[in-house]
C-alpha cells in the first residue's frame, strides 16, 4: 500500500524529487569541501609555524633551554604565545630520551609522548598517533646544539584540527545552503515548464493507446518536440495505411471464407443427396471422404474410416479385394466390378463397384485420388434374372400350344386327315389350343401392363350384381360342354363399388375358369357375393380336384404349374390367377384361397367399400 | 425286320396323342409317358429302341431323365430324341455329357422325326450289318 504510493508519487514527481536530492547532495558537498579547504589551510597554517618555531628553537643555546626549577624558560613564552586550541606540547629531552625541560595543554601527558615515541634527532615532521582523548598531534622537531654538537631534541606538538564547523563560518555556510535550496524549486519549475508539452505528447499517445486510435498528434511545438511529433505523425500515416491494408485484406479473407464455407456445405449436401455410398481415396489409398451411404452399403460408419486404409477397415473380402489395389500404384484406369457379397447377413446382396481416377486439376498426368461409387444392384440383378426367367416361360408357354397345333396340322395334312374321327379331333383341338393362346397372350398383356405400371386402372361405380352376374354367364357358357352345375347367388341390392369393371370381369373370368378346368364332370361351380360393414366379399367355390397345401402357396406365382398330374392333363399357362391376384390388389383388394384336396377349392374376393374404410384397411 | 418300340415322354396329352398315331401308322410300336418318371419307370421295365422327350415336365424333366439314364445306362444303345428349341444354348450345355443324343427343333413335325428315326436305325443296322457276318 505505502509502496505503490511511494512509487507512484516517485512517478509523478521523480524530477522534482531528483532535483530536491541533488540539492541536499550538492550543498553536502559544498559545505565538506569548504570544512575540507579551511582544515588544509589550518594544517599549512600549523606546518609554517612549527617549522619557523623549531628553527628559531634550534638557535637557542642548549643551556637556555633547560629548564631551571620552576621557569621553563623559552618553552614557556612558546606556550604563551600559541593559540591554546592548537598547542600540544614543547619538550626537550637530551640524548638519553631524559625530559629536560617541557611545557604542554593540560590534555597531553609528556611523559607518556616521549617514553612512547622516540625523539627525531634533526629537524622534521610527523603525525602521531592520538592521545588519550583520541586527537592527532603534528610533531615538529629540531636538534638542541651545544658547541656545535647536538646533545638532545627539541619537540613541539600541536593537536590537528578535527573536520567541523567553526561558528564563524556558520553565516556562510548558511548562505551558500539557501541559495541553492532557493534556487532548486525555480529549476524545477523551469525545468517543469519546458517538459510540459512532452508530458502532453506523452498523454495524448497514451490515450491515442488506449483509444486504438492512429490520429495525428496535434499538440503545438516547437524546436525537436515539433520534429519529434511530426515524425511521429508520419509514422502513425504509415500504421494507419498498412492497418487499412490489412483491414481489406483481412475482409477479403473472411468473405472468400464464408464463400468457400458455402461451396462446402452445399457439395456436401450434394454429395449426402446422392443415392450411392461415394468413397474419395487418397493417393495412398487412404478414405479422404464419405458420404453416409457408405453405412448401409459396407456396413462402416463414415466417420470411423477416414485417414484409414481399406485393408483397416473393410469387412467385405470382395470390396478389399477391390479397393486395396489402390493402396499401392496403380494405373489410371477406370475400374468396374460387381460384387457378389459372401460375408454372413450380407449374403445375395450384390454391389456395383466404380472407381474413377482424380487427375490433378495443375498436371492432368498426375492422380492425386480415386472417385469410388458404390451401388446395391440386389434388386436389379434378381429383376434381371426375373426378367429371363419371364422370357424363358413366355417362349415356352406360346411354343407348348404352336406345337400341338404344329403337329396336328401337319397330321391333317398328311393322311390322318381321310380319317373323320381325327378330323373332328384335330379341330377341337386346334380350336382349344387357339383359345388357349389367345388366352395366354391376353393375360400375358395385361399382367405386364399392371407391372410395368402402363395400366390405367379406369375406375367407375359399378352394380357388383350385373357385373358379377354378366362375367359369370359369359365364363359359365365356355364350360356347358362339361356338365357342370352352375350357380349364382349374388344379391341384388350389393353397394355399388368403384372398379374398373373391364378388369374385375378379367379377374372374374379366370378365377371361375380356373374352377371350370380343374371341376370335373358332374361338380358345382358356385358364385355368391355378401355384404359386411367394411367390404363386399365375393366367393368362388368348386367341387374340384382342390389344391394341395404346398401348391396353394405357389398358385399365385406366374408361370407356376402343379407337378400333379391331374393338374397336368389339364392345359394350362401359369397365368390366369396371377393376373386375378393383380388386378385385385390393383383395386386395393385381397384374394386368397382355401381348399380341401379332392373336395374342392374357394377363392375369396375381398374389395373395401370406401376410400376411408380403405385406408383403414391398408 | 423286328418292330421298333419308341418311348415318347411329354406333359401335353395331345402331343402324345398325335405322334403316337403318326409312328404307329409308320409301323412303330408306341409307349407313352406323361412325364420324366414315369418315362424311367418304363425304360427299367423295358428299354425301348429309340426315346423320344419333351424336356419341360413334371416331376422329372427331360434334362433329368437323361441324366439318370446316363448313369444308369452307361452302355446305353438306343438313341434319345430331345425335342427342344434350337435357340436354347443352355440344353446344348447339359447335353454334351449325354451320348447318343439327338435334337430335333420345336414345334415339332411328325415328318421329320419319322425321317430321323428312319435314318438313325439304318445307319445303326449298317454299322451292325458286318459285325454279323463276320466269324
Amino acid at each position: 500500500m505505502l509502496g505503490g504510493r511511494l512509487a507512484e508519487l516517485w512517478n509523478r514527481e521523480r524530477m522534482g524529487l531528483t532535483m530536491i536530492l541533488a540539492s541536499i547532495a550538492v550543498i553536502g558537498v559544498t559545505v565538506y569541501l569548504s570544512l575540507n579547504l579551511r582544515n588544509n589551510e589550518q594544517v599549512e597554517n600549523l606546518r609554517n609555524q612549527g617549522a619557523s618555531i623549531s628553527r628559531i628553537l634550534a638557535d637557542v643555546p642548549f643551556s637556555e633551554l633547560r629548564a631551571r626549577q620552576q621557569d621553563h624558560g623559552p618553552l614557556r613564552m612558546l606556550q604563551l604565545g600559541q593559540d591554546s586550541d592548537e598547542f600540544a606540547y614543547a619538550v626537550v629531552v637530551n640524548g638519553d630520551g631524559e625530559v629536560l625541560n617541557a611545557v604542554n595543554s593540560p590534555a597531553v601527558d609528556v611523559n607518556a609522548v616521549v617514553s612512547g615515541v622516540s625523539a627525531d634527532p634533526w629537524f622534521g615532521e610527523r603525525e602521531l598517533k592520538a592521545f588519550s582523548d583520541g586527537r592527532k598531534v603534528l610533531e615538529f622537531s629540531a636538534p638542541a646544539l651545544e658547541q656545535e654538537k647536538v646533545v638532545g631534541s627539541i619537540r613541539i606538538g600541536y593537536f590537528l584540527p578535527t573536520l567541523g564547523l567553526a561558528p564563524g563560518q556558520m553565516p556562510f555556510i548558511a548562505s551558500i545552503a539557501l541559495t541553492i535550496f532557493l534556487l532548486t524549486p525555480l529549476f524545477y519549475f523551469m525545468v517543469r515548464r519546458e517538459i510540459r508539452p512532452i508530458h502532453a505528447v506523452n498523454d495524448e499517445i497514451a490515450s491515442r493507446i488506449s483509444g486504438g486510435e492512429f490520429n495525428s498528434c496535434t499538440i503545438e511545438a516547437t524546436g525537436e518536440l515539433r520534429e519529434f511529433i511530426d515524425r511521429f505523425n508520419g509514422f502513425m500515416e504509415l500504421a494507419r495505411g498498412k492497418i487499412e491494408g490489412l483491414e481489406r485484406d483481412n475482409t477479403e479473407l473472411v468473405a472468400s471464407q464464408k464463400l468457400l464455407g458455402y461451396r462446402k456445405l452445399r457439395i456436401e449436401a450434394v454429395l449426402k443427396a446422392i443415392p450411392e455410398a461415394i468413397l474419395i481415396l487418397g493417393e495412398d489409398g487412404s478414405v479422404s471422404y464419405a458420404n453416409d451411404m457408405v453405412k448401409s452399403m459396407l456396413r462402416v460408419e463414415p466417420g470411423d474410416i477416414l485417414h484409414k486404409l481399406p485393408s483397416q477397415w473393410c469387412l467385405h473380402e470382395e470390396a478389399l479385394n477391390f479397393l486395396s489395389r489402390f493402396e499401392k500404384p496403380s494405373t489410371a484406369n477406370f475400374y468396374s466390378e460387381t460384387l457378389r457379397l459372401t460375408s454372413p447377413g450380407d449374403a445375395q446382396r450384390k454391389l456395383s463397384i466404380k472407381a474413377y481416377p482424380l487427375f490433378s486439376p495443375q498436371d492432368p498426368e498426375v492422380i492425386f485420388g480415386r472417385l469410388v461409387l458404390l451401388r446395391d444392384v440386389t434388386r436389379e440383378a434378381l429383376a434381371e434374372e426375373g426378367r429371363g426367367n419371364f422370357v424363358a416361360h413366355v417362349s415356352h408357354e406360346l411354343k407348348t400350344p404352336l406345337n400341338t397345333l404344329a403337329l396336328y396340322a401337319e397330321a391333317l395334312q398328311g393322311g390322318q386327315g381321310e380319317d373323320e374321327s381325327f378330323r373332328i379331333e384335330a379341330y377341337n383341338v386346334i380350336n382349344d389350343e387357339v383359345e388357349r393362346l389367345g388366352s395366354l397372350v391376353d393375360n400375358l398383356l395385361s399382367i405386364t401392363k399392371i407391372e410395368m405400371g402402363n395400366l390405367k386402372i379406369d375406375k367407375q361405380r359399378v352394380r357388383l350384381h350385373d357385373l358379377l352376374r354378366d362375367a359369370f354367364k359369359h365364363v359359365a357358357h365356355s364350360g356347358k360342354d362339361k356338365n357342370l352345375k352352375f350357380q349364382l347367388d349374388v344379391p341384388a341390392e350389393l353397394s355399388t363399388v368403384a372398379v374398373d369393371k373391364d378388369l374385375l370381369r378379367i379377374a372374374i373370368n379366370n378365377i371361375v375358369g380356373n374352377a371350370i378346368k380343374y371341376t370335373p364332370a358332374g361338380g358345382r361351380i358356385t358364385l355368391t357375393a355378401e355384404e359386411t360393414d367394411t367390404a363386399i366379399e365375393i366367393r368362388v367355390k368348386d367341387t374340384g380336384i382342390g389344391i394341395s397345401a404346398e401348391d396353394s402357396d405357389k398358385i399365385f406365382q406366374k408361370f407356376y404349374r402343379s407337378e400333379s398330374d391331374q393338374v397336368r392333363e389339364v392345359g394350362g399357362h401359369g397365368l390366369g390367377l396371377p393376373l386375378a391376384k393383380e388386378i385385385v390388389e390393383l383395386h386395393r383388394g385381397q384374394l386368397s384361397v382355401s381348399s380341401e384336396p379332392g373336395a374342392g377349392s374357394e377363392f375369396l374376393i375381398r374389395l373395401w367399400k370406401d376410400r376411408a374404410l380403405l385406408k383403414q384397411a391398408v | 425286320m423286328t418292330t421298333k418300340r419308341i418311348l415318347l415322354a411329354d406333359d401335353e396329352a395331345m402331343v402324345l396323342r398325335v405322334l403316337r398315331l403318326q409312328l404307329e401308322k409308320a409301323g412303330y410300336a408306341v409307349e407313352t409317358a406323361k412325364n420324366g418318371e414315369e418315362a424311367l419307370q418304363r425304360i427299367r421295365e423295358a428299354a425301348p429302341d429309340a426315346l423320344i422327350t419333351d424336356i419341360e415336365m413334371p416331376k422329372l424333366s427331360g434334362e433329368e431323365l437323361c441324366q439318370i439314364l446316363q448313369s444308369e445306362y452307361p452302355e446305353r444303345v438306343f438313341p434319345v430324341f430331345v425335342a427342344t428349341s434350337l435357340t436354347d444354348v443352355r440344353h446344348r450345355e447339359w447335353a454334351q455329357a449325354i451320348t447318343n443324343v439327338h435334337f430335333l427343333e420345336k414345334p415339332l413335325s411328325a415328318r421329320q422325326l419319322l425321317m430321323a428315326l428312319a435314318e438313325y436305325f439304318r445307319a445303326a443296322e449298317a454299322s451292325a450289318a458286318p459285325a454279323q457276318v463276320e466269324p
